[in-house]
């Protein structure tokens, strides 16, 4: 997965946003194990310590947990990666309509509009 | 850390100072067979002494003077220009950084002079100008009344000129360089005018000094004691020369050690 | 723990005034951009915490240690310019650096050297001018001191070994080590970065966490730092 970070936002939001795209999309498996805070901030070239936050925060979330010699691994809880996966595509569908309604889209016409797009694919 | 930076400091420059030497050697040899193919008879023999002389002027003094600024641009580009960043951010004191450069340089710059001797001797001997009558005689008397007439005297004598005119000469070249670090702007230009004021004020200074012995000299002239000290006064000029040099040396010294302590300042 | 203090420190040329009355605490663990302007006193300030320059006022210490010999066994310093003999080897650089640093890992640095195609026994003055550059900081980067002093260490080398060159300092990180980065490439460096310092004209306009001013500011560092110094 590319890291494709881009320098207005904070990057640690963007990496907790990547991660969690990781877990929900199926990269991670629940109960896998994460790289160390040192592969993952190489591979994506930030800072460790901005690497670490990011970390801290989902782990604070708990989408993440660590076990103090062994590292860091991805939730067991398939409830709450299904959650994450519900909130993003809430996220997601929010963002479409709202720029839709901007092109001045009812929402009955956005309804059909989608249908028909779907199928159209 | 000291024993290291000598063993960088005679890595970077044995060649260049071996290179040197070397040449001195060739000429010295190109010299002799020169000097050896013309045959010594009564009409060459003013021809062979020029040749002598101009071959050990030009080997003696183009060669120690290469040597001697060979010496001090080495101690001035490598602690001084870009390579100073490298040297002054090591692990090591300036003084250090300072007397490796100093044993180095003083090293050599006493194998060029006693070599600038023996191709000297060894030039003298090629042009056959010493079986002459009179420079024999001229040499015996600057034997005898110099030194009392040991030529192993006289060697020790020379030898410890050498010495004593090697660790002014270095050490003021240093000097110069180290104070012209003082001036804001044109560094290597200020280190050249303290240089040549140093070394008008050291040769006031060494005139002041052979007063002494030429005092002696007249006084003795006056009371119609020449002979016996001549010998004296020749002997003590050699002397009061290497007393003066020492002096310098020390003063140059101590004045070195007081400037290279103070922190650098690489523009 | 404090790896680096600056006390009021200043240094005048003349009547001009390079770095006025710096104050500065940095500590362990940190990846700091030292941004400023052309003339802003970047490296008049790296140099002073090298000691290369001696301070008109004030000091700089080293995990408490005044500039000076114990400073120098800890800071790892990498010039702008080129500081080696160009006469040398690039083989013996790094027995000068394994003599004289005891912190020195050779291995390290012909590893570097494999990785970016750079021939051990090649003399420097054959190398390109990046090549140069990066020989340095290789060297600068093999060594396990406690603060790093980078002057504009990506400004001669492409784009790809730039990514590489960044990926060696994320490796590199140490929690005990920080490094200090001067450059005018911000853009290239800015996500490797915790912290930034602002200098101008010889004075520290802001001392402050990457990520902390991106969500005040919603923009990039470059692009706060082309309105900051905007001409």
């Amino acid at each position: 997965m590319p890291w494709n970070l881009n320098s207005d936002r904070p990057i640690f939001l963007q990496i907790i946003d990547k991660i969690q795209i990781d877990i929900v999309s199926g990269f991670y498996q629940p109960g896998d194990k994460l790289p160390s805070v040192r592969e993952l901030a190489q591979e994506a070239s930030v800072n460790p310590n901005t690497m670490q936050k990011a970390l801290s925060e989902l782990e604070r979330t708990g989408l993440v947990y660590s076990q103090r010699t062994s590292g860091r691994f991805i939730t067991e809880d398939k409830d709450m990666i299904y959650a994450l996966k519900e909130q993003r595509a809430q996220a997601l569908a929010q963002h479409f309509l709202e720029n839709m309604q901007r092109l001045g889209f009812q929402k009955e016409e956005i309804f059909r509009f989608l249908s028909q797009f779907l199928k159209a694919q | 850390m000291l024993g290291k930076l000598i063993k960088y400091e005679w890595k970077a420059c044995y060649k260049v100072l071996a290179a040197l030497n070397l040449t001195l050697v060739l000429i010295t040899v190109i010299g002799c067979l020169i000097l050896q193919a013309i045959p010594s008879t009564e009409e060459n023999i003013f021809f062979l002494a020029v040749l002598f002389i101009m071959l050990s002027a030009l080997s003696i003094s183009a060669f120690n003077l290469t040597t001697q600024i060979y010496i001090y641009f080495r101690f001035y580009k490598n602690l001084f220009t870009a390579e100073g960043y490298l040297m002054h951010t090591l692990p090591v004191t300036p003084l250090q950084l300072f007397h490796s450069k100093l044993i180095v340089g003083y090293f050599w710059f006493i194998v060029n002079t006693l070599l600038s001797f023996f191709c000297l001797a060894v030039l003298g001997w090629a042009s056959r100008i010493f079986r002459l009558e009179n420079t024999r005689t001229e040499l015996q008397f600057l034997f005898q009344y110099t030194i009392g007439g040991s030529p192993g005297k006289f060697i020790l004598l020379l030898l410890a000129a050498t010495l004593a005119s090697g660790f002014s000469s270095i050490l003021m070249g240093y000097l110069s360089i180290l104070l012209g670090q003082l001036v804001e702007k044109y560094k290597l230009g200020a280190a050249i005018g303290f240089y040549i004021a140093l070394y008008l004020v050291s040769q006031v200074l060494s005139s002041l000094l052979m007063i002494i012995p030429t005092t002696f000299m007249a006084v003795a002239d006056d009371m119609g004691f020449y002979g016996e000290f001549a010998s004296c006064f020749y002997g003590n000029l050699l002397l009061w020369l290497i007393a003066a040099w020492v002096l310098f040396g020390c003063a140059y010294y101590a004045a070195c050690f007081f400037l290279a302590r103070r922190r650098v300042n690489l523009d | 723990m404090i790896l680096l203090e600056c006390k009021n420190l200043t240094k005048k040329y003349g009547i001009r005034t390079a770095l006025s009355h710096v104050n500065l605490l940095i500590e362990p663990g940190h990846i700091i951009g030292l941004l400023g302007p052309n003339g802003s006193g970047k490296t008049t300030l790296i140099k002073l915490i090298a000691g290369l320059l001696a301070p008109t006022e004030g000091m700089a210490y080293v995990e408490g240690n005044p500039v000076g010999l114990a400073s120098k066994s800890l800071v790892s310093y990498l010039p702008d310019h080129t500081y080696l003999n160009s006469r040398m080897r690039v083989q013996d650089a790094i027995r000068l650096f394994e003599d004289f640093y005891q912190d020195f890992s050779s291995a390290c640095a012909h590893d570097m050297l494999a990785k970016l195609d750079i021939d051990p026994s090649f003399r420097l003055k054959s190398l390109s001018k990046g090549a140069k550059e990066k020989v340095q900081l290789i060297l600068a980067m093999s060594r396990q001191a406690k603060l790093y002093l980078l002057d504009e260490p990506i400004a001669g080398v492409d784009p790809a070994a730039r990514d590489y060159i960044l990926r060696m300092l994320i490796s590199n990180y140490r929690e005990d080590a920080s490094i200090l980065i001067s450059t005018h490439l911000i853009s290239d460096i800015e996500n490797i970065l915790d912290e930034v310092i602002f200098l101008q004209n010889g004075q520290i306009r802001a001392f402050t966490s990457v990520d902390g001013l991106r969500q005040k500011d919603h923009k990039s560092i470059d692009s706060i730092f082309r309105e900051v110094f905007k001409c």
